[in-house]
Order: structure tokens, then sequence, then C-alpha cells
């Protein structure tokens, strides 16, 4: 049998910046780990609020450091931006189905958008409107 | 040919037995609005270079042969015109990414082929009825629950689009697992267990990180990412049933 010589593919550096597919990937799974960043942010919260006042104060003094809040805003873009490609996503995944045809993604989408700004306005509402 | 219009191929070449490792070669061929890459490269095989090796068929999009990178996109290069190709004025051809070269444009599907089999593609049935109670029947439900993946042409673009399957060769990959679900889907099938036994595994569904891409490279819409997720939503179902209930059915 006559060996064959292949010429070998390999990944090259970079890869996921030769598509943007690839990018918007990339940056929701940045987004993901930031997330969880942040969840340990508000769980740093939690721990010094059972601290007693001065602890709460003292962290949220910290968290409100020019620094932090430049951390927190790129967070946030980067949550947004993982928050809307799962949106895209959702409908795509969507596998528990009713019948045997699934709803289309455009629908699901739709509705993740209302579901995120009617969510969005109700914590906006508790935060700065009152209760 | 009376063709006015010109474009250069920039065609990716490797002669195994030669002393140059992978490179580029290019072709000026003459083009009508209404030609292929692939008319392209037969262009050039007809009247530039004998040389040039690639795969192809059908012409129709139905065998699945002529997958290749476009200008660095996976596509059928009998589905995809040149005047749509080439908006520089360069058509660039290499082969499908994520497989070895065994010549020119023509790759190794020799891994892909052992995925697809490892989901075994076929209808498994514990005990064959006799031939004597006919056909299994279905009704035209049945026949659309498995419809969308069933039109896979094994053309292995999703491969390519797939950057799970390029950082981890042993990924089972999207085309295979849609073959998977095709065949769990069917009524006539018994091999449900089996099958996700197989692929509830770390090469398996839960290797796909949901890029999407394969499904926007599929040229018959198969919607392989789409397939795998109903895979992780019907394995996990599995598994909970038989946590909670060993006894029941397994369909």
């Amino acid at each position: 049998m006559v060996e064959v010589r292949e010429a070998v593919w390999r990944r090259p550096a970079g890869w996921w910046t030769h598509n943007k597919d690839y990018t918007l990937f990339m940056l929701r799974e940045v987004g993901g780990t930031l997330c969880a960043v942040y969840a340990i942010l508000l769980l740093g919260l939690l721990m010094e609020y059972n601290a007693g006042k001065a602890a709460y104060e003292g962290y949220l003094a910290f968290l409100q450091t020019p620094a932090m809040l430049v951390i927190q805003g790129i967070i946030l873009v980067f949550v947004v931006v993982h928050a809307f490609t799962w949106f895209l996503l959702i409908g795509k995944s969507q596998a528990v189905m009713s019948s045997y045809r699934a709803p289309a993604w455009t629908r699901i989408f739709g509705l993740m958008i209302v579901v995120f700004l009617g969510a969005s306005a109700a914590v906006l509402y508790l935060v700065f409107g009152g209760l | 040919m009376a063709a006015e219009k010109q474009v250069v191929f920039r065609v990716r070449r490797y002669q195994p037995q030669g002393t140059k490792g992978p490179h580029y070669q290019d072709y000026r061929v003459p083009y009508l609005d209404d030609m292929v890459v692939l008319d392209g490269l037969n262009y050039i095989k007809d009247n530039l270079d004998p040389t040039l090796t690639f795969r192809w068929s059908c012409r129709m999009g139905i065998c699945g042969s002529c997958g290749m990178d476009v200008n660095g996109k996976p596509r059928l290069t009998c589905g995809t015109f040149i005047k749509d190709a080439s908006p520089r004025g360069i058509v660039q051809v290499d082969p499908l990414t994520g497989f070895n070269s065994i010549k020119d444009l023509v790759t190794d599907f020799d891994p892909f082929m052992e995925h697809l089999l490892s989901v075994k593609p076929w209808i498994i049935r514990k005990k064959e009825a006799p031939l004597s109670e006919g056909e299994y029947l279905q009704y035209p439900e049945d026949l659309d629950a498995f419809r969308q993946q069933s039109l896979c042409i094994n053309c292995t673009l999703c491969y390519a689009a797939c950057p799970v399957f390029q950082g981890n060769s042993h990924f089972v990959g999207p085309a295979s697992l849609a073959m998977a679900l095709r065949y769990i889907r069917d009524t006539r099938d018994q091999g449900a267990d089996e099958r996700l036994e197989r692929l509830s595994t770390r090469n398996g569904i839960w290797e796909c990180t949901f890029v999407g891409e394969c499904s926007v490279v599929c040229p018959k819409e198969v919607d392989p990412a789409g397939a795998i997720q109903s895979l992780k939503v019907l394995a996990t179902m599995r598994h909970m049933r038989k946590l909670l209930m060993p006894k029941s059915a397994s369909r």
C-alpha cells in the first residue's frame, strides 16, 4: 500500500478574528465569564452587608472608585453583548416543542427582547422610582 | 468561450510527490455571469493546467463532493457564482478548513467518515418484524420530524465552519450529530439509547459550544447547530428519566 503524504492542516493563531461570527462567539464567551465576575462582585456586597454597616459602605465606596466604575462599564457592555447574542440563539436552540414544528427564531428573539426590556424597566423602577 | 470578463483564480496547490509544500498558484480565467466557481476550476483543468486536482460530480448541489473554501468560507463550488465570489477580481480557492489535504483541493475525509459511522446512521431495531407483517408504516408528521436532518448531503462544509472541530478532531461534529438526531427521531428506529450513550460524552454533544456557524454555511438548511441542541435536551431528559423512573420505557 502506498503511503499518502498529506499536507497537515493547522489552525492559525487568531483564527477567531478571521470571521465576524467567530468574533461574536468569542465576545459572547468572554461576556459569560464577565457575568460570573460581576456575580462575585455582588456576592462580595452581600458578604460586606452581613459584616456590618461600615464594611458595607466601605465596599460601596470601593465600587464607586473611577477604576471600578470603568470595569463595571466594560462588564455591562459585555453582558449586554452576551444577552443579545444568546437571545439570537435561543430560538435556534429551542428544542422542547409542543408539536414537531418549532416557532420561528425571530419570534423567540422578539419575545426575549420584550422580556429583557420589561425586566430592566422593573429593576430601574425599583432602584430609582420607589416602592 | 465568448467571455469578455476575466478573473484571477488563486488556488492552493499541494503535490504530495513534490518537494514544494502547500502554495498558491494564480490562473486567469474568462467567465460569464452564469458561471460558478466549479466551472472556473474545470476551465483551468481543461485549458490551463491538467494537473489541478479537485473533487466534483453532480454540479447541482446534490452529491456534496465539490465543497471547498471560497474566499475563506466553506461553499459548494457548484452553487457559488464567480461574479459573486470575486469582488476584487480574485477568487481564492482552498481545500476545506480543518481537513488534511491529500492533493491540491482534495481533502482527507476519513475523520468525518469515522465520526459518521460512530453515530450508527441506520435504522436500529431490537427485533425485526417478519416480512409477512409488511413494511414499517409512518404518518406524514412522523416524516416531518426528521425530514430536515435527512436532507444532509455529507458535504462537510459544517465541519469546515466549526471552530470546535478545528480545535479537536475527536469531536463527533455537526453533520454526524444531525444524522444521529435524524435516526433518533425516526419512529421506526429503536437505537436512541445506544446513540445517546455514545454521544453524551466529552467529544460528543457536550463539546459543542454553539457557535452556530455550521448552520450558517449548510447548503441544505439542515441546521446541525439546532440538531445538537435538541440532542442535548434529549440526552438530559433521558438521563433524568433513568434517574427518577428507572423502569420507564426508553422512547
